[in-house]
């Protein structure tokens, strides 16, 4: 462990989860930006229907359970599937992925999934049903 | 709560801008406009004279400058945001120009949207959209998806989708816009009760739709009587 600290070691691989974070979170919100973007006339024509933006938030955050849902069971399975191929490597033996990381993981996503899922949702209320008839 | 007033739409000095300053572009300029229950009323003008925006302000999808609407009595100037919305999915039914079908529903589907936009239950919304496609001729079409109808099917199911829930009001954004000139002026007016025609924002004459001559382009810029 103490060989670890004095390379800076933890200290590298935490930058590294964070700059991770960061372009997670960057891309993320901007993918779901695109698809309401991209999506303005329909959620428009709801709109002008009668769906109400509680509708649409309802609409948004499946949208964002799926992905998170997906994104979460995936990542998972192939980080658990790397640590057990690498298991039999003499230097990366250590190399494991506990409980706690993955939950600890999940979380980031659900953080950065709430975050676009909350700038989505202030786009989506801010759009003009009557851009339809444009 | 709707009341008895034979007037289903009331447009009492509607005035709508854009922009600020400079950018300031005056679209609405004080139109008053009625429509009676059970009319059939066409409004007519030349592109950019505000009909879209008029017809966005009597749905309550833009709020005017100043002025106020009323449909069935109802002024919804005075009706808080949410409010405007169940009232608009409850009385009004839209067909917009490019029908606006949503790709990843069927045909029942995309016609059920508003009864299910009301929390009507998924199978009998669409029971119900199937049915009525079925009287619009589209009974062996309601499990094909947007891009395999042609584009009068299309128009058809997006007119379904305006009916299913049984508006008071039907809003059509350039209803003829798909037919051919011949029809478009010179069929479909005569089915007209009244043709209000506009003009830089002012609605400038209004008349008897089947006796009167059909509106030919460039439309009359008089001034508002």
């Amino acid at each position: 462990m103490r060989f670890y600290g004095s390379q800076g070691v933890p200290m590298l691989f935490m930058v590294t989860i964070g700059i991770g974070l960061v372009v997670g979170a960057a891309i993320t919100g901007q993918t779901f930006l695109m698809f309401i973007k991209e999506n303005a006339r329909p959620l428009s024509m709801l709109k002008v229907v009668g769906t109400t933006d509680r509708q649409l938030g309802r609409m948004i955050l499946l949208q964002g359970a799926l992905v998170l849902g997906l994104g979460s069971c995936f990542g998972s399975a192939i980080a658990a599937a790397v640590c057990d191929l690498v298991r039999t490597q003499p230097f990366l033996r250590s190399l494991y992925l506990p409980w706690e990381i993955a939950l600890g993981t999940c979380g980031a996503l659900a953080s950065v999934t709430g975050l676009a899922l909350y700038a989505s949702f202030r786009h989506v209320r801010a759009l003009e049903p009557a851009t339809v008839f444009r | 709560m709707v009341s008895d007033d034979p007037t289903a739409v009331r447009c009492t000095d509607i005035r709508r801008h854009f922009g600020e300053g400079e950018a300031r572009v005056e679209v609405l300029c004080g139109v008053d406009h009625s429509v009676r229950r059970g009319e059939l009323s066409f409004l007519v003008g030349p592109s950019g004279c505000g009909k879209t925006t008029l017809i966005s302000v009597i749905a309550g999808l833009l709020e005017p400058t100043s002025g106020a609407v009323s449909l069935f009595g109802r002024n919804l100037g005075t009706m808080p945001p949410d409010e405007r919305v169940l009232f608009r999915r409850e009385h009004l039914g839209f067909v917009f120009q490019q029908y606006n079908l949503l790709q990843a529903l069927t045909a029942a589907e995309n016609a059920a949207v508003p009864l299910l936009a009301a929390g009507m239950r998924r199978l009998e919304a669409v029971d119900r959209a199937r049915a009525l496609l079925d009287r619009l001729g589209l009974g062996s079409r309601t499990g094909a998806y947007p891009r395999q109808l042609s584009g009068g099917q299309q128009q058809r199911v997006a007119l379904a989708r305006a009916l299913v829930h049984e508006p008071r009001l039907v809003i059509c954004d350039e209803p003829t816009a798909a037919l051919d000139h011949a029809t478009g002026e010179g069929g479909v007016y005569h089915f007209a009760d009244v043709i209000a025609h506009m003009d830089d924002g002012r609605i400038v004459r209004t008349e008897a739709g089947p006796s009167s001559p059909v509106p030919t382009s460039p439309f009359p810029s008089t001034a508002p009587a």
